[in-house]
């Protein structure tokens, strides 16, 4: 783990913006040293010994059309296996820094908060990638899903970084798959520039100790940080999916920066035996009239531990903003735990603010309505945690996607995955499923 | 609606003088020169002819004091207290021990009444027993013999130290220890004064108790220290009311309260707040860093906190609950104003150990002009806490662009047949709302008033009558000219 | 042949007891209906009938053509044929209500040694079932009986009793929170489903419900028993004369 939180050296030749913000980051980390639970931010998060745990099964199942494929094995862009079309520009933040590509001077500076983990990793870059999606949809009227794989091979640490611009007024679909050997250690920020009226769902798969073999290592670590900047009219759609096996803690900033600006924060975790999974959100509305919603849903099984800080500040002048927030935990098992802490930060009267917490097991009634209808307990269990399962993954806007994380998530807890899904075949179902 | 004109009266009559009770009342005194050291502990445990293990837990205290440091997690902002500058005690010159009220210096209940508060007629109307700590020294017990009938013992701690030391010795610090905070370890070292309570086996104690605080002294702290314990299958119910006088600097109040419930005993205890808050610019009032902790121990017990806390510079404070038996419940209602630049950092912990224990939390905040409210809390039910369940709602509202409202509930589950549910919500008093109230013929501060009202409710609802009304006047009071 | 039979049944619910010592005989192809007011034991009865948890019989006995159905669960009870519409259907977010619907009709049709309807056989039974209720398909593409109004969650549940074909319907306090026109609609569905061989008890405080689904047989249950039984005629002078009428069984 502590090499997780050492900066690497900076490379030579930086421009001056960016050996100021490194070097800022270096001196930050040996200040306030690894992150420990005697920090309010990391109070869930058990950093220390990890027993091991087994590698899951990977299906080999990938979207079918992806306008681009990006590929980082063990920190390293394979551009063999990566697919990229020529309206996009992909490529790696060291190249985008030298050629003062449209937006960079944002590296390091989105994902600014007093994070060990961003700190750590912004002197990553160098193995780190720039994209740039322009205005416009150049394929026809679909909206372009970027697919970013990233893997680890090996145990050990691995830093990620990537940086996406989003040009004003332009539309994309970002799917991010964190995957691979449970050994590994890693830190992965990605930072996303939302330019005005431009939007941006961004889908993050933590899938850490997933692998085509079979493994068994001590659990591995995974540290993943999400963080936006939103200009006005902006909108951003964050969806934080934690099934890795050991200890994951996702974080997202999102700063709405001009009027208008929206953030959808949306997080499901399926938290099995052993592992534990943190969720940690920030949301900063910066400017008035802009708006904001939080949805978390946890599974937690017998032995499993997942946790949910979420943060909205609402600043002085930010009048007119609004916000919710709705945390819910399911409780599958005697030995399951869940902590919840939906925080409000208000420094003005013209805010329209709520949210609520739920923490239970299935609701009793639901069960015994689906009883009643003739489904053994099992199915009706199944079929209630599919559809708190299904609430949240509604929201994403690629349907096939959509259904593989349902899948995954009942997966990750050995449920049946096909209950509860449309399985009429989709030519009778009508308007449950949009034309593909 | 004579209600409405009747409350427009007494804004009217408070217009001038925001704050009735900072009068300053003008008897002799014994105050210790300013400092803490060893020998202070000393001095005060003196003073009160302690026993020698009570002195003991004040030196452990202090000495583990020593090793700690001031807590910075709360959402309040305050210059660094110099614990050397002020005095740990102060007493108004009397000769002996008070046998009657007859003793007790006419000056000293001229206080009370101008406070609202005389000890004869009005407690006997309303059947309060009052018992009055000033500056840290309880003055007079009323209604004793009737308590001493029923084998109730309420009296000042120092008496109780004296005269029940068995009590004192087996529940001092077995709810809040000398360790557990800051304050809590400060307070057990200097603890001047405070109330006993003790209800035997079966007995539903038949009125209510109250305590009134008053700091008048300069530059002297407050610790006083409440201790009720309650037998199985007994009742009570106990407020306490605070004042201090209007003065600009700061003084520190930090008290510990200790309730221990058995078997199937209740303790509901109300506190009406209104320490001096200081002026409208910040200058002056009370620090109120108070630790308030009930424990459940015996099954089906329950503990019952409700608080409006007007008052105070700055507010520190968290009741709470430990449900350790079975079926035990706890409740916590709460209004919190904060005008001008108070600040109150409060709210409560509802810890389930015990079996289908249960917990309810109400939090009403109310923040205006620069004041600042946070509303902390945590429900934690533990492993074995089956059938465990809570409902929390966490209501601020806001009243002004300058002012902030924070809510920092913790929530941490670890039985799955636990049921915990949280809401809260932020809000303002819409355009809407005060248009209709006033196209009906109320004036601005009255609709202001009526809509405050109605988001206290359900907390008011909890205090006994008179204190619900008086409870309501004071938010109205403090809520002077927040709107407009 | 009595297709339900209640032998001095005892209810507790908590630790309160609600019925004590209700008997009750359903014949084949008949229609009882079940009236009293607040508070009788209404619901309790038709929750004890379907298994719900926490409602505890602590004696007495309910058999399902000659079964007892005590020791059952409540999927075990609806796939031997009984079926509760529920006086306030419940709202499952997230669930489909199609493959909710499939997933019910064929636990049933498998207990009853049917063969299990295939995706495009079900649509079509589906939707044979939806005109014969009335009821617009766009509603079970949606959560089941999420956001529904208070008159779609009972057609809903008319919808599903149609699909299971029950041998034996319990309807609680159907009629509550619908307006004239979705009664009759509701009552009209009902109607089609009277067979010599199906038994129903329909639960209710008003009369109007009775106007348009008729009974064969009239209980009044009063204090957890039933305290009162008789043709339809029943019905009007109850509602002539208020169940404080009504004293002793």
């Amino acid at each position: 783990m502590s090499s997780l939180f050492t900066p690497l050296p900076t490379p030579a030749t930086v421009p001056g913006w960016l050996t100021i913000r490194l070097e800022r980051a270096a001196l930050r980390l040996t200040d306030v040293g690894a992150p420990t639970t005697a920090r309010e931010d990391w109070r869930y998060t058990r950093l220390g010994s990890r027993a091991p745990l087994s590698a899951r099964p990977l299906p080999t199942a990938r979207l079918a059309t992806p306008s681009a494929r990006i590929e980082l094995t063990d920190g390293q862009w394979d551009t063999e296996r990566s697919c990229v079309p020529a309206a996009l520009v992909v490529t790696t933040l060291a190249d985008a820094v030298a050629r003062e590509l449209p937006g960079i001077t944002m590296l390091g500076g989105i994902a600014d908060a007093d994070e060990p983990s961003l700190l750590s990793s912004l002197s990553a870059f160098a193995g780190g990638l720039y994209v740039h999606i322009p205005a416009g949809r150049p394929e026809g009227g679909a909206v372009p899903l970027i697919e970013l794989v990233v893997s680890a091979t090996r145990a050990g640490s691995l830093h990620q970084r990537v940086l996406f611009v989003v040009d004003a007024g332009a539309q994309v679909c970002i799917v991010e798959r964190h995957q691979g050997h449970p050994g590994a250690e890693r830190l992965a920020v990605t930072e996303v520039a939302v330019g005005a009226g431009a939007t941006v769902d961004h889908v993050r798969l933590g899938l850490s100790g997933w692998t085509g073999a079979e493994t068994t290592a001590a659990a591995g670590l995974d540290l993943g940080t999400v963080a936006a900047t939103i200009a006005a009219g902006g909108r951003f759609h964050s969806h934080i999916v934690s099934l890795g096996v050991g200890t994951t803690r996702t974080a997202v900033h999102a700063t709405l920066h001009g009027a208008g600006a929206h953030a959808a924060l949306r997080a499901l975790s399926a938290t099995p035996a052993g592992c534990s999974h943190d969720y940690y959100s920030v949301i900063d509305h910066a400017v008035p009239g802009a708006t904001s919603a939080q949805t978390t849903k946890g599974l937690i099984a017998d032995g499993g531990v997942a946790s949910v800080v979420a943060r909205v500040l609402i600043g002085r002048g930010a009048v007119g903003s609004s916000t919710t927030q709705s945390l819910k935990a399911l409780l599958l098992g005697a030995s399951a735990k869940a902590n919840l802490k939906p925080q409000l930060e208000i420094d003005n009267d013209a805010v329209k603010a709520a949210h609520g917490a739920a923490v239970g097991r299935l609701d009793p009634l639901q069960l015994f309505f689906l009883q009643a209808r003739g489904l053994d307990s099992a199915t009706a269990r199944a079929l209630l945690i599919a559809g708190f399962v299904q609430e949240v993954a509604d929201t994403i806007p690629n349907v096939a996607l959509a259904s593989e994380v349902v899948h995954y998530v009942l997966g990750g807890l050995g449920l049946p995955s096909g209950i509860g899904s449309d399985d009429l075949g989709s030519d009778d179902l009508g308007s449950d499923v949009e034309p593909s | 609606m004579v209600s409405m004109s009747a409350s427009a009266e007494v804004i009217a009559e408070f217009t001038e003088k925001k704050y009735a009770a900072g009068f300053v009342t003008d008897i002799e005194s014994e105050t210790l020169p300013p400092g803490l050291d060893e020998d202070t502990v000393r001095f005060i445990s003196g003073k009160k002819d302690e026993p020698e293990w009570l002195l003991e837990f004040r030196l452990k205290a202090y000495r583990h004091w020593l090793t700690l440091e001031e807590p910075t997690w709360a959402h309040v902002g305050y210059p660094e207290i110099d614990y050397q500058a002020m005095s740990y005690w102060s007493a108004p010159k009397v000769k002996g021990n008070l046998k009657s009220l007859d003793e007790v210096d006419p000056e000293l209940l001229r206080t009370y009444e101008k406070l609202g508060i005389p000890l004869y007629e009005r407690a006997i109307l309303a059947g309060v027993a009052v018992d009055a700590v000033f500056d840290s020294v309880s003055i007079a017990t009323t209604y004793k013999d009737q308590l001493k009938e029923k084998g109730i013992i309420f009296c000042s701690f120092s008496e109780a130290a004296r005269e029940h030391p068995e009590l004192i010795k087996a529940s001092l610090g077995s709810v809040v220890p000398y360790t557990d905070n800051y304050f809590a370890a400060l307070n057990s070292a200097v603890f001047s004064d405070g109330s006993f309570i003790y209800i035997p086996k079966g007995v539903r104690c038949p009125m209510e108790l109250s305590t009134y605080f008053r700091i008048n002294e300069k530059k002297t702290g407050q610790f006083e220290r409440t201790l009720i314990v309650a037998e199985e299958g007994s009742y009570v119910s106990y407020l306490e009311g605070c004042t201090a006088p209007m003065r600009d600097e700061n003084q520190l109040h930090a008290a510990v309260v200790e309730l221990v419930a058995l078997e199937r005993a209740e303790i509901k205890y109300s506190t009406v707040q209104n320490w001096y808050p200081g002026d409208a610019e910040g200058k002056g009032g009370i620090y109120n860093f108070v630790t308030k902790r009930g424990v459940c121990r015996g099954r089906a017990s329950k503990i019952s906190w409700t608080q409006v806390e007007t008052g105070s510079a700055i507010t520190w404070k968290y009741p709470s609950c430990i449900l350790q038996g079975d079926d035990s419940v706890g409740e916590f209602y709460s209004v919190a104003l904060s005008n001008h630049r108070q600040q109150a950092d409060t709210g409560t912990k509802m810890i389930h150990l015990g079996k289908n224990t249960r917990s309810t939390i109400v939090s009403k905040g109310i923040a205006a002009g620069h004041g600042k409210q946070t509303y902390r809390g945590l429900v934690r039910i533990a492993k074995k806490a089956d059938g465990a369940r809570n409902h929390t709602q966490c209501d601020s509202l806001l009243l002004g662009g300058a002012c902030t409202a924070d809510t920092v509930p913790y929530i941490e589950v670890q039985n799955d047949s636990a049921q915990v549910e949280h809401e809260a919500t932020t809000s303002t008093i819409s355009d809407d709302q005060l248009f209709y109230l006033m196209q009906r013929g109320l004036g601005e501060e009255d609709a202001v008033n009526l809509i405050v009202n109605g988001f206290c409710k359900e907390v008011f609802r909890e205090l006994p009558m008179e204190f619900a009304v008086e409870a309501q006047r004071l938010i109205e009071v403090s809520l002077e000219g927040a709107i407009g | 042949m009595n297709l339900l039979e209640i032998d001095d049944l005892h209810v507790t619910v908590g630790e309160t007891p609600i019925l004590v010592g209700l008997n009750l005989r359903i014949p084949a192809g008949e229609v009882h209906a079940v009236m009293g007011p607040n508070g009788a034991g209404k619901s309790t009865l038709s929750y004890a009938v379907a298994g719900r948890e926490g409602y505890d019989v602590t004696k007495g006995d309910i058999r399902l053509g000659g079964e007892s159905l005590l020791a059952l669960g409540p999927d075990e009870r609806a796939r031997r044929g009984v079926f509760l519409a529920f006086q306030y259907p419940v709202e499952v977010p997230g669930v489909r209500s199609k493959p909710f619907l499939r997933a019910a009709v064929n636990a049933v049709r498998k207990a009853r040694g049917q063969a299990e309807l295939d995706p495009g056989a079900f649509l079509k039974f589906l939707r044979k079932t939806l005109e014969s209720v009335r009821l617009d398909e766009a509603l079970t593409n949606r959560d089941l009986n999420s956001g529904f109004s208070g008159g779609e969650k009972k057609r809903f549940d008319i919808l599903q009793m149609a699909l299971l074909e029950p041998r034996f319907c319990i309807l609680d306090e159907t009629d509550s929170g619908l307006d004239i026109d979705a009664m009759r609609v509701v009552a009209d569905g009902v109607n089609a489903m009277r067979t010599p061989e199906r038994s129903m008890l329909v639960i209710t405080h008003y009369q109007r419900l009775l106007d348009y689904i008729v009974p064969d047989v009239v209980h009044v249950l009063k204090d957890g028993r039933i305290m009162r039984s008789g043709d339809k005629s029943l019905v009007a002078e109850l509602e002539a004369r208020g169940y404080e009428w009504v004293t002793s069984p």
